[in-house]
């Protein structure tokens, strides 16, 4: 059920801002309904971060830092997957809009990597004694940041322009295309893995499942909600640098 | 002029250029000099910690190494304005883009010739025990460097702060060219074995990359 | 209560405030460029 949860979100959010994408300025008052939402659910999670899942046996409070870092996977590669689909479709149409969800995609996607690398430390150290370990889950983000990041630099240095755009798109397909190796690269590369395992493989007790998956859940739309805000911010821009007469 | 005629055109005309000029591969092949050399002084005396350091090693030197001939890639074009010309070219682009990393790859294969004889020198490394492993790892790294390289190298062009850009492309979608290449390295010095899916992941990333290049030249050619 | 629960606390903040603060320079860098469009006409 949880599962399903998670990616009907997904898939409604998805469709969501495909259709924003086409004709942002006009639809974004959806917008406000998607962060009410998003608001909802917040203090839902957080409920039951407090007070519905059980305190671990060997990890006691710490382990309840496990809400807030897995559910942030899930806004990075989907942010990831936007850069990717946009990236396509702009090669594919030409039409600016793709672009701009791209951009939006891997800038917010950026953001909720950033999160699990820094959240993840947070509970390394006092688990495990170090700031960092050279784990696969953790090295693969790391590289995951490093390809996100290198994407927006080089959309600012190549001064926004088609060919930035195309050369963009094209390094958001490479990279997304690199990412399975990344993955089999480092896993062949570390032998062994610190990182606890797969809950689902583990048999979680169903309500540490349940509060991770409203996690995802919540996370997910705050994530719809902020690239919603993003692709205003870049339709704006793009209507600023090349003033348009009436319709598109 | 058909496409296989049109990347073996690229090729040539690349490759003469490189070899009349010397630049690049001048530059490449006293580069890696330096760094090995340097390197030797202050690396472990022991060999066995030589010799875990080694794979690693050698595939810093040639990713370093590259970037400075990838850097160069497409030089020649901008300079004398050639790009307008294969622009023209009727023949899908993705030819001249195999053309310019067939380049690249002869110019990498013989890097990494001069590296590996490097290291024998100045890190007494002895490749015989693990040659054929070593070579195919050489050559499939290689290839992947090159098609990476290519394309990133294309993408880059005219582009600002390009010398921090290029390595800040490359570095991380090459990481699986360089782990797969060190442990075959390292299994063939070491006489371990590589399981199967290695080299065939290996491939597959040369192969996946190589297609992407070719693919979207096209695109990377309108600027 | 578990002294690592400091750990626990910063661990969520720091989601809140890159979140938060993301949303605000999003809000920030809006105001910018309608700024900059109005003065433009």
């Amino acid at each position: 059920m949880v599962v399903a949860a998670v990616m009907l979100s997904v898939l409604a959010t998805l469709a969501w801002l495909l259709w924003l994408a086409r004709d942002v300025e006009a639809r974004i008052g959806s917008a406000r309904r998607v962060g009410a939402v998003a608001l909802l659910l917040l203090p839902v999670w957080l409920g039951l971060v407090v007070f519905y899942a059980p305190i671990e046996a060997s990890q006691g409070v710490l382990q309840k830092i496990f809400y807030v870092h897995i559910p942030a996977i899930i806004p990075t590669y989907f942010g990831f997957t936007l850069a990717a689909i946009g990236g396509v479709g702009f090669l594919a149409t030409r039409d600016e809009r793709w672009d701009q969800l791209a951009v939006s995609g891997a800038e917010v996607g950026v953001v909720f990597c950033s999160l699990m690398l820094l959240v993840g430390p947070i509970w390394a150290k006092p688990a495990w004694g170090h700031w960092w370990v050279w784990d696969l889950r953790l090295t693969t983000t790391l590289m995951l940041w490093f390809i996100y990041v290198a994407y927006l630099f080089l959309r600012s240095f190549a001064f926004g322009s088609d060919t930035a755009r195309t050369f963009a798109a094209i390094y958001g397909i490479a990279g997304i295309a690199a990412i399975p190796f990344v993955y089999f690269a480092v896993d062949l590369a570390q032998g062994s893995t610190m990182h606890p395992s797969n809950p689902s493989r583990e048999g979680l007790p169903s309500e540490m499942g349940q509060t991770v998956g409203a996690g995802m859940v919540a996370f997910i739309w705050v994530f719809a909600w902020l690239v919603a805000r993003r692709l205003e911010l870049a339709a704006l821009q793009a209507r600023t640098l090349s003033p348009r007469v009436e319709g598109v | 002029m058909s496409g296989p005629r049109i990347a073996a055109a690229v090729l040539q005309k690349d490759l003469r250029l490189d070899l009349r000029s010397r630049d690049r591969l001048g530059h490449m092949a006293v580069f890696a000099l330096l760094v090995v050399a340097l390197l030797s002084i202050f690396a472990p005396s022991a060999k066995a910690e030589r010799l875990a350091w080694t794979p690693a090693l050698l595939w810093v030197v040639l990713l370093f190494t590259s970037l400075l001939g990838l850097a160069r890639a497409f030089q020649s074009e901008t300079e004398e304005g050639a790009i307008a010309l294969l622009v023209q070219a009727p023949v899908d682009r993705g030819w001249i883009f195999l053309g310019k990393a067939g380049a690249t790859l002869i110019a990498l294969l013989g890097v990494e010739l001069w590296t590996a004889a490097l290291f024998t020198v100045f890190l007494d490394v002895d490749w015989s025990p693990g040659l054929a492993a070593c070579a195919g790892a050489g050559l499939l790294g290689a290839v992947g460097l090159a098609a990476v390289g290519t394309l990133l190298s294309a993408l880059s062009v005219g582009v600002r702060f390009r010398e921090f850009l290029l390595p800040v492309l490359l570095f991380p979608l090459v990481l699986p060219i360089l782990v797969f290449a060190s442990k075959i390295t390292a299994a063939g010095l070491g006489g371990g074995e590589v399981r199967a899916q290695v080299w065939v992941a290996f491939a597959l990333y040369d192969w996946v990359f190589a297609l992407i290049g070719y693919f979207v030249f096209d695109g990377v050619l309108e600027d | 209560m578990d002294d690592r629960i400091g750990w626990v606390l910063a661990a969520y903040a720091i989601t809140a405030l890159v979140l938060v603060g993301y949303a605000l320079q999003l809000r920030l860098a809006r105001h910018a460029t309608l700024r900059d469009e109005r003065r433009r006409s």
